[in-house]
């Protein structure tokens, strides 16, 4: 009896300490699982899984990236608003995700109870023509779109993908009418360009390599700093409209996670950043390495959203 | 030029690069083997492992991976009726009808050696040709695709050997089914019914799985078709050459999916896929005999077969001479270019030439290694007909299964094949064919695309499909299509007429 009684006690005993030791380790103390919307291979894939790699390093426990496809990214965006609020899942979002997926889609979570743990990089927006276009500056664009109303069209890589908004704002500010096109992806709405079926494209990295050689020119880009691949575009705001609309790589985690393991992710993430190779790929794929901290981004994709609401609405794009 | 080449072979015929020619290759007709594995995943998962070897070398690898899968592809559609890749689904029409013939070892050296002619011609056009053929590329705009594409869907109508109007009925089916997901120019959601999975639309893999392969399982269970129908007593070296008349009706169906695939990889919006589907409407339109197509007859494998090959070729010109990537592949190839620091593009010839020989000319050697490892390999795989009924048919269930699996790790692929699988077993109950479903498929949601595309640019007015010579021409095309049935019936009527008034004239 004495026997069974003392093995219980000792038992209960390393039970409890399992306990202590439990709540006492820091975090982190086992794999970190990066779920990532997109497929293997792209921008946001190739830049998570350079993080993911020097994070590993940085935090002493394994890092991964998971890739979870489909759904229009609502599939991967389900799974960590379901995951537990440990810290040990977090998810790579583009603002998008904030914004126009957000008010056109129907996801089946709230995003911005999500949280906001960083932001790393800024994808590359731009609007570009072709070489021997008439237009050879911004200004000579807007003032031809505004002389002809509905005449003007742009090709796009995707009805509501983030390079579209500036359209639209411009457009509500200015009273413009511009057509614009959608394309299955950068690749095809370049090409419409280049073969001069749309006079004008709007969008990411794909016109780059056209621009530098000489076949396209970069009139203008919507993001708050000239892209480091392309030094001699102005921006919007250099240009003197009030528009800047970035697509934000952003790290989040599911709702509720703890401030201290946010302080904890969002540092590391920093400090992953000076990654060389994670600098290799953003350059590679024309992504600006951008840091911005938890309160930021959050407050960022906030303000965004507030803007855009308006918009979406006055285009019939959403109701009230 | 000539020195170009030269330069090239100078690189690709190093031993390292012969290397991962070889890797490629290999992993190529692996992957085109395994059903769902697609090039894309492979090409992704591989990626970060070329970071440490050099760019000519890592793409070498890499497109041969890419141009390696339309070979392997062939041998699950022949033997099991799995299309295991997009370009191969066709395939199933008639190579596994003439596997069930016992004539599997002919439908699949005929496609090895279609896939071997479609790839080097392709690559001999990339060769000398890739700088105008791009500009060609980019002078096809949505108005030319449209008509392309109703020129395509003619060929719908001829694609079912019984009931023309089963046939209309399937293809609308087909058209539906490739309205799910969202509507490519608005981004409104369309027959989602609120399923998360259905926002990116039904992808082809488990659909086809389904009205294939798992209907032929259900069709093998249900004990109503001949159980022996897989011959296994014929399989001897001697069937699986193909005979002199199977060589002879395969030569010309070869020639014309050659060139006819390759343009079609080229142009945007284009490949292998698509490629695959109009060599096979083409071939049947044009056949004296279009009631063989569906039955096991050796153009309807010919055909296809080269015409993927030639539209995987294809579709490097707009890679590496714009820059621009058509399809996801194209796409990842073009991540590892830019990951190596070389953006392909106009100036690839003056920055890198050394890059861009060294890739082309490596797919000369990289294509007759893959014919080289396929002939063999057929005489191995051929005998899993030896295999009988009740253990090859849940075989068949399971690797379809894995494979829809493995799309993209998401269940739901799963139970959407299992559904086309129900489906496509009451269709062959109810003789209704799964070929102009599938087309109509492919082609539905390319023509609304670009049907709308082109309605934007001309503000709404249908002039814009007449203006443009290419899509003037290819209406034309589409016209004759519909027509000339109609023509040939009139001239019989006539014919007869005339020989009975003849007759009659005798008489008196």
């Amino acid at each position: 009896m004495k026997v069974k009684l003392f093995a219980c006690l000792i038992f209960v005993a390393v039970l409890a300490m399992s306990f202590v030791v439990k709540s006492e380790a820091a975090f982190p103390d086992k794999t970190i699982t990066i779920l990532i919307a997109a497929a293997p291979g792209g921008s946001t894939d190739l830049t998570a899984r350079m993080l993911a790699k020097s994070l590993t390093e940085i935090l002493k426990v394994p890092v991964v990236v998971e890739n979870k496809v489909g759904g229009g990214g609502f599939i991967a965006g389900s799974a960590l608003y379901n995951a537990a609020p440990d810290g040990y899942t977090v998810t790579v979002f583009y603002s998008s995700a904030f914004n126009l997926a957000h008010f056109l889609r129907n996801p089946p979570y709230d995003i911005f109870k999500d949280t906001p743990i960083m932001s790393y990089g800024i994808y590359p927006f731009t609007l570009a023509v072709r070489a021997d276009s008439q237009w050879k500056t911004f200004k000579d664009f807007i003032d031809y779109a505004k002389a002809n109303p509905g005449k003007v069209s742009l090709s796009t890589s995707n009805p509501d993908s983030m390079e579209n908004l500036p359209i639209w704002i411009l457009e509500e500010e200015l009273g413009l009418k511009m057509k614009l096109v959608p394309y299955e992806g950068g690749a095809p709405a370049v090409a419409a360009v280049l073969g001069g079926h749309a006079d004008a494209f709007t969008g990411v990295a794909e016109a780059i390599p056209h621009i530098r050689d000489g076949k396209m020119r970069g009139l203008a880009t919507y993001l708050s700093v000239r892209m480091p691949g392309l030094p001699d575009v102005p921006t919007l705001k250099e240009l003197g409209y009030n528009v800047v609309v970035e697509s934000r790589l952003s790290v989040y985690g599911p709702p509720g996670v703890p401030k201290e393991t946010v302080k904890i992710l969002q540092d590391a993430f920093h400090k992953a950043m000076e990654s060389p190779d994670f600098i290799k790929i953003c350059k590679s794929f024309e992504v600006t390495p951008s840091f911005m901290d938890s309160a930021a981004i959050d407050k960022y994709h906030r303000d965004l959203a507030a803007k855009t609401k308006p918009i979406l609405i006055k285009l019939g794009k959403i109701k009230k | 030029m000539f020195d170009n080449i030269l330069l090239g072979f100078s690189i690709s015929l190093s031993l390292q690069n012969i290397f991962f020619a070889l890797i490629g290759a290999i992993l190529g007709t692996i992957v085109g083997i395994l059903p769902g594995l697609g090039p894309g995943a492979t090409i992704a998962l591989l990626l970060p492992l070329t970071f440490k070897l050099d760019v000519t070398s890592a793409i070498i690898m890499l497109a041969g991976i890419y141009y390696g899968v339309a070979y392997g592809g062939t041998l699950t559609s022949v033997l099991m009726n799995i299309p295991g890749e997009g370009c191969t689904v066709v395939t199933c029409l008639d190579g596994y009808q003439m596997a069930r013939k016992g004539r599997a070892g002919a439908a699949l050296s005929i496609a090895a050696i279609g896939s071997f002619v479609g790839s080097t011609a392709g690559v001999v056009g990339i060769s000398l040709l890739a700088p105008p053929l791009a500009k060609v590329a980019l002078s096809f705009g949505s108005a030319e695709f449209t008509s392309l594409m109703i020129a395509g869907l003619t060929l719908v109508t001829y694609l079912s050997s019984k009931s023309p109007l089963k046939s209309i009925a399937m293809a609308v089916v087909g058209l539906i089914l490739g309205c799910v997901g969202l509507d490519p120019l608005e981004g409104n959601e369309r027959f989602t019914f609120g399923i998360i999975t259905l926002l990116d639309g039904i992808n082809i893999v488990p659909l086809a799985m389904g009205l294939f392969g798992i209907a032929e399982v259900l069709t093998m269970v249900d004990g109503s078709e001949e159980q022996q129908g897989l011959v296994t007593s014929s399989v001897k070296l001697r069937n699986l050459l193909p005979t002199r008349q199977e060589w002879k009706d395969s030569i010309w169906p070869i020639l014309r999916a050659t060139p006819l695939g390759f343009l079609l990889g080229i142009v945007p919006g284009g490949g292998a896929n698509l490629s695959s589907f109009i060599s096979y409407g083409l071939e049947k339109r044009i056949s004296k005999h279009p009631e063989k197509f569906g039955t096991g007859y050796i153009k309807g494998v010919a055909g296809p077969e080269t015409a993927n090959n030639s539209g995987t070729a294809g579709a490097f010109i707009p890679l590496l001479t714009l820059g621009l990537p058509f399809n996801v592949i194209t796409a990842l190839l073009l991540a590892a270019f830019m990951i190596h620091g070389v953006t392909p593009g106009p100036m690839i010839l003056e920055k890198a030439p050394d890059v861009f020989w060294g890739v082309v000319t490596s797919m000369y050697i990289g294509n007759f290694m893959l014919l080289v490892l396929n002939l063999p390999l057929i005489s191995i795989f051929i005998n899993i007909l030896r295999i009988p009924y009740p253990i090859l048919s849940p075989l068949v269930a399971l690797i379809c299964f894995i494979g829809a699996f493995s799309i993209a790790y998401n269940p739901a692929d799963v139970f959407l094949m299992i559904l086309f699988g129900l489906v496509g077993y009451l269709m062959r109950k109810f003789e209704y064919d799964a070929a102009p479903l599938i087309l109509a498929y492919v082609l539905g949601p390319m023509l609304e695309r670009s049907l709308r595309q082109s309605l934007i640019y001309s503000d709404g007015s249908p002039a814009i499909f007449f203006t443009s010579p290419v899509s003037a021409a290819l209406l034309g095309v589409a016209f004759l299509s519909l027509t000339t049935p109609l023509f040939r019936m009139a001239y019989r009527y006539l014919k007869k007429l005339f020989q009975n008034r003849e007759l009659t004239n005798e008489r008196r």
